[in-house]
Order: structure tokens, then sequence, then C-alpha cells
């Protein structure tokens, strides 16, 4: 089989895994970690759900609960993929404030 | 109009087990329900011929690695037919098996001895074989990187596999709802029966919580425990005999009907958090939820990816925590009433086979039509 046929199916695998990975999301952010984390920072003006305001986030790390679920469930990488944290957990997007 | 080609998807004998059933038959009976697919196993005593017009009438090949004369099926398939996928299915960590199950005297690689020195398995006692064991392992490894697409049952799993293939995709283990009926069967006044079901595999779960069983048998004289699947003597051992039930497998297809009949109140799935567990499925709460039980599990994956503590389940760490939990559950009707339906609730949104099975085929019909390409 060539490359770009396994490339392929490697992809379709990956579809059908996305639902997988949100059920999995949507399980964690309940999660006591979790809560406790952005409760904190919500506290601190620093995060704003959903928000699209300018304010500088001042996440410039997670929790390493939150490093650790995410390596364990999209790879080691996980980081690597520059829409990672947009397609999956924007919740944990550390913004720039100059392209803002 | 132009006739549409069903999907052919071609499997060898299908085994009469759990891991069979949820994983190849529970989705081949609803794909050859709904006419999503059609599924045919090659019987154990196919003649040559016949194995062979099965293998060019199919669009491609689904396996387990029930044994390594499998390794030779694959080879011929991928040799003959290099355009059809070989599919395979695993649904274990099968290179972390633990030495206290069963499965290591076919996969274990090391000889392990007791703290005392008594051997567990040793080269050459009870047919344990390092050297046979270790090829075995080699032959699986030969299948996950050499078929053209996994499928296993969770991310963690998928994630682990993917050193060896690129191309895995997580079809969970699913719920046939018709094989899983809420019966109303009535029960002596104040009776509660808490159920486990496992099989050999299981033994240092349950005796984590050993203890805590004991004491809450004490502190409830009307509770009643019931294993399903396996019954270790370790486990039994001071439990009040009047109040422990142990009910034998059935086969696969019924086995949620007789769990529906012990009429549980509560359901138990102890794990201890090892890498093998955490590859594992979270099948039993399903399987309990489908019938509104309420769980207490281990606050450990794959348990911890699923259950939402308070919402869909109980959750806990320590064996003083599982006492409380169940404890809890005993005292509270109201409580288990509305775990077990939001669990119910839970299982059916997201595990029933019918929806399931329909990615099941996708996956495997869009590989077809890539390596046609």
């Amino acid at each position: 089989m060539d490359k770009e046929t396994k490339d392929a199916i490697a992809k379709i695998a990956e579809d059908i895994n996305r639902k997988r990975r949100t059920e999995l999301f949507s399980v964690f952010c309940s999660s006591s970690e979790a809560q406790k984390y952005l409760a904190t920072l919500k506290k601190s003006g620093a995060y704003k759900n959903g928000s699209r305001s300018k304010v500088w986030r001042k996440v410039a790390s997670m929790p390493v609960e939150v490093d650790k679920f995410f390596s364990d469930v999209y790879g080691e990488d996980y980081y690597k993929d520059p829409d990672f944290f947009r397609k999956h957990a924007p919740e944990w997007m550390v913004f720039d404030p100059n392209q803002r | 109009m132009k006739k549409q080609n069903i999907l052919k998807i071609l499997t060898p004998p299908i085994g009469e087990d759990g891991c069979w059933w949820y994983r190849v038959k529970n989705f081949a009976n609803i794909a050859n329900q709904e006419k999503l697919a059609s599924v045919q196993e090659i019987k154990a005593n196919e003649k040559d011929f016949a194995i062979e017009a099965a293998f060019d009438a199919c669009d491609a090949l689904l396996y387990r690695f029930a044994s390594e004369s499998i390794v030779k099926v694959v080879k011929v398939f991928k040799k003959k037919y290099p355009h059809k996928p070989v599919i395979l299915e695993t649904d274990d960590d099968l290179f972390n098996i633990s030495p206290l199950s069963n499965a290591y005297a076919n996969l274990g690689t090391k000889e392990v001895f007791l703290p005392d020195g008594t051997p567990l398995w040793q080269q050459g006692k009870a047919k344990f074989d390092l050297y046979e064991n270790r090829k075995r392992l080699i032959d699986y490894e030969f299948c996950l990187s050499q078929s053209d697409l996994v499928l296993t049952t969770t991310i963690r799993l998928a994630n682990k596999l993917k050193e060896y293939n690129e191309a895995v995709a997580v079809i969970p283990n699913a719920i046939n709802f018709d094989f899983w009926p809420v019966l109303d069967i009535k029960k002596e006044t104040g009776v509660v029966n808490m159920v486990y079901a496992g099989g050999a595999s299981h033994f240092e779960d349950l005796m984590m919580v050993k203890e805590a069983l004991l004491k809450l048998m004490e502190t409830y004289p009307q509770l009643h425990l019931h294993f399903v699947g396996q019954l270790f003597g370790g486990v039994k051992k001071g439990l009040p005999k009047s109040r422990v039930h142990f009910w034998p497998w059935v086969k696969a297809d019924g086995h949620g009907y007789r769990m529906a009949c012990i009429n549980a109140d509560i359901a138990i799935a102890p794990l201890e958090d090892k890498e093998f567990n955490r590859n594992k499925s979270s099948v039993k709460f399903y399987e309990y939820s489908a019938l509104k039980i309420p769980s207490v599990v281990s606050n450990v994956p794959p348990y911890a990816d699923e259950v939402q503590e308070k919402v869909n389940g109980l959750l806990f760490k320590t064996p003083d925590e599982f006492m409380r939990k169940v404890s809890a559950l005993i005292d509270d009707p109201l409580l288990r009433r509305e775990l077990g339906e939001n669990a119910y609730a839970w299982v059916k949104e997201h595990r029933d086979v019918k929806v399931i099975a329909k990615d099941w085929v996708e996956v495997i019909k869009k590989t077809v039509e890539a390596m046609k390409k």
C-alpha cells in the first residue's frame, strides 16, 4: 500500500475518532481538577468563557492534570497542531494580543 | 437506476465469548439487519474452494487475533488481494497482561515469582512457555502493523496501538438494548442486591475492595452480593454464604437477560490503576447502565473518562470511599433511581449499537473505497 493510501486511511480513522474525543473532553471538563482550575481563572478575571474581548489572557500554562489528559488522549505532540486548541479545547487557548 | 453494491465484510469463524460478541457479532447483526453491509462468517469446517470463493466475493477481511494461525490467512489474503483491506479488531493491550490474569498463560513473556519465592509462572510448568508466548506477541505485532486498518475500543488504547499502525479507529463497545431488557421483577421487601460481573482476570480488582465488602455485608444484613462470571475463593472467603450468590457465564447473547434477572439495585466495578486496565473499555458500566442499575466504579480510566460523579454514577479511589458510596446507595433508593436513570440515558445516547454500528460500517466502507483508488 502506498503512503498516500496509508495517510488517507489514517485520516478516515481520525475522522471517526473525533466524536469519541469530544465525548471524552466533555466528561473531563466536568471533572473536579478542570473545574477547580477554571474557577480560579474566572475569579482572577483572566479567563472569560467564550469572550472575544482583547483582554490579554494570562493563561501561559496549563495545570499538569490538563496537560497529562491531553497527552493521554491526543498523544504527546498534541500541542504541535496549530489548530488543536481552537478545535478541541478553546478553554485553554493562549491568545497573542498582537494578533487580535 | 444503478444498483448500489452492498459492502461485503468477511470474518473468520466468530467465537462465542463476550469479546467476539461486543467487537464483531454485535455490529455485524445490526449491519445485516439494517442492510448497512453484508457480514459473512467463514465457518470452521468450510472447504478450501468455498473459502477462496468467499475471499473473492468480499470487499474486506475483518479478523481478531484469536490464534496465531490467523497470521497465515492474513498473509495469503494480502498477497492475493492487495486492494482489499485486512482489518484487525483488537480490544486489549496484549503487551501488558498482568501475571494475576489467566491470560498471562498465553501472553506472559517473563517468569513470575511470589515474594516468598513460590513460582507463579515458570518456564515449562503448567504448559507455560515463554518462547511460544513471545512468538505469539510477535505474530500479534505483525497483525497490528500489517493490517490496513485497526479497530479498537477507546482513544487511550488507540494511542497505544498507534505505535504499530497509524490507522486506528475507535469504535466503542455498544449495547443492543433488545438483549438488555429492563424487567419489572418483584423482590423481598428490604433486600438490596449488589452485582459484580467480570471474568477470570479481575482477581486483583475485587481483592482491592474485599475488606470493604466484608464490612458492608456486616453493616447491612439486607445486602446480597451477586457475582456473575467468576467467583474467586479468596474473594468469597469470610462473606456470609447465604447472601453471596454466584451466576456462571451464559452465552454472550443471553448475558443481558441473565443480568436483568438478578434484579440488582447497585452495581460495582473496582479496577486497579495500571496501564493494562487504563486501556480497557467501560463495558461493565454500559451493561449496568442499560439495566438502569447505578454503578460505583473506580476513579481511574476507562471509567473516569465516562462516568460523571453524582450524575451517571459514583467514583471511588480508596476502599473507604467505596464503602461510603455503596452505603449512600443502599441507604437512599431515590439516589439509586436518579443515577440509574441518568446512566441509562447516557448509554442510550452514546452507546446504542444501532448508532455505533453505522460508524463501524462507515469506517470500513471508506477504507475499502480508499484502497480501490
